[in-house]
């Protein structure tokens, strides 16, 4: 491939290029790209770019050729599941979302759970993760609280992310001002959430008002 | 090491007494529900029972948000206020990190890496005083 081709294939994401860098996360780069060719070989998906639906079709494939190669079955769930996130992206290139919907105290244990799987496939490491549940777990908790139901969204943004978008039709947040700025006493918390969410984030909006709810986003990049 | 019977369990972890020190054992995934039950029946264990101690262990815990690092706080402020002091211990270091980045802490609360030295902590202090 001439250099320039190559640069270009980097910039816009190529999709071959994306699995062989989550591949490489668990075996060597040898063992990734004889993985990808034995399965490209099997199936007749052979042309130069490789696109959502052809990797679906090689997934088994590839989990039997890193069955062989892993001791850990976890670990290939693990590297499986990472690329099952870049087979599923809705368009060529787009970002991949899940919704969760959030009501009740066990649904926030259970999108903070879902972020942090997420998070694993996309390369995150442990204090990322981590990083992520805690923010999660934060608008979540936010929700049940004050709003009463909302959802999550939790949306890949391959390969450089994860951005969260926390929704409700709630009250609103009337003096968002004072709270980001510290002088504010809870009185359920300690007032720290919103804040300590902005300061983990590397991106963070907050879009309330009375009477159109909170729309709080944020943007973790790997880590 | 033992550790003495298991007290009481619940889904938010567990209670054991050894030496008149109340070991409590936190389990990941928590709910807040289930963190107020433990509260409760921490609070009720030390006003029963004569306790030297109080030990948290977070070693399972995979994160603490803001509602988790308020409940642990509170927790060894009223455990304080009986008399009995209180040790959290085993943070991992990438729940720390979150903690320290969203400026959050636990207080004036002794912590320690983990529950043996908790443990030897407590026996440390014990000896100290008699
Ligand atoms: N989704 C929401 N809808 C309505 N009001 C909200 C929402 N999220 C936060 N608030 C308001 O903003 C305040 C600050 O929220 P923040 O999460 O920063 O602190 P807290 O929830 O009060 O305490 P902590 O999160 O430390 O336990 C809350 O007390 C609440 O009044
Ligand atoms: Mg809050």
């Amino acid at each position: 491939m001439p250099s320039d081709a190559r640069a270009k294939s980097a910039a816009s994401g190529d999709l071959l290029e994306q699995v062989m860098d989550v591949l490489r996360r668990y075996v060597s780069s040898t063992t990734a790209s004889s993985a990808v060719v034995m399965a490209r070989r099997r199936t007749s998906s052979a042309s130069e770019r490789l696109d959502r639906a052809q990797l679906r079709e090689i997934l088994p494939s590839i989990d039997r050729s890193l069955r062989l190669f892993m001791a850990d079955p976890k670990r290939v769930d693990e590297c499986i599941k990472a690329l099952e996130v870049l087979s599923c992206s809705k368009a060529e290139g787009g970002p991949s979302s899940t919704i969760v919907a959030v009501k009740v105290e066990q649904d926030v244990v259970r999108v903070r759970n879902e972020a942090r799987e997420l998070a694993v496939a996309l390369g995150f490491s442990l204090t990322g993760r981590t990083r992520l549940a805690t923010a999660v777990s934060e608008l979540a908790r936010n929700i049940v609280q004050y709003a009463g139901e909302g959802e999550i969204e939790l949306k890949a943004v391959i390969p450089s992310g994860l951005e969260v978008t926390a929704r409700d039709r709630g009250p609103g947040i009337l003096n968002l001002d004072e709270i980001m700025t510290g002088n504010y006493r809870s009185k359920l918390g300690m007032g720290l959430g919103l804040r300590g969410v902005k300061q983990l984030a590397d991106a963070f909006e907050v879009n309330t008002g009375a009477g159109k709810g909170t729309t709080v986003t944020f943007v973790l990049r790997v880590q | 090491m033992s550790y003495g019977a298991a007290i009481e369990e619940g889904s938010a972890g567990s209670l054991m007494v050894v030496e008149r020190t109340l070991i409590v054992q936190l389990n990941p995934a928590l709910t807040d529900s289930a963190v107020r039950r433990l509260r409760d029946v921490v609070g009720s264990t030390l006003e029963a029972q004569q306790l030297r101690a109080l030990v948290i262990n977070m070693a399972s815990v995979d994160m603490m948000d803001s509602y988790l690092t308020r409940c642990i706080r509170d927790l060894a402020v009223s455990a304080r206020l009986m008399g009995v002091p209180t040790i959290v211990c085993g943070v991992q270091p990438a729940v720390a990190d979150t903690l320290v980045e969203m400026g959050m802490d636990l207080g004036d609360v002794r912590t320690t890496l983990n529950l043996d030295s908790a443990l030897r902590l407590v026996k440390q202090s014990r000896r100290a005083r008699s």
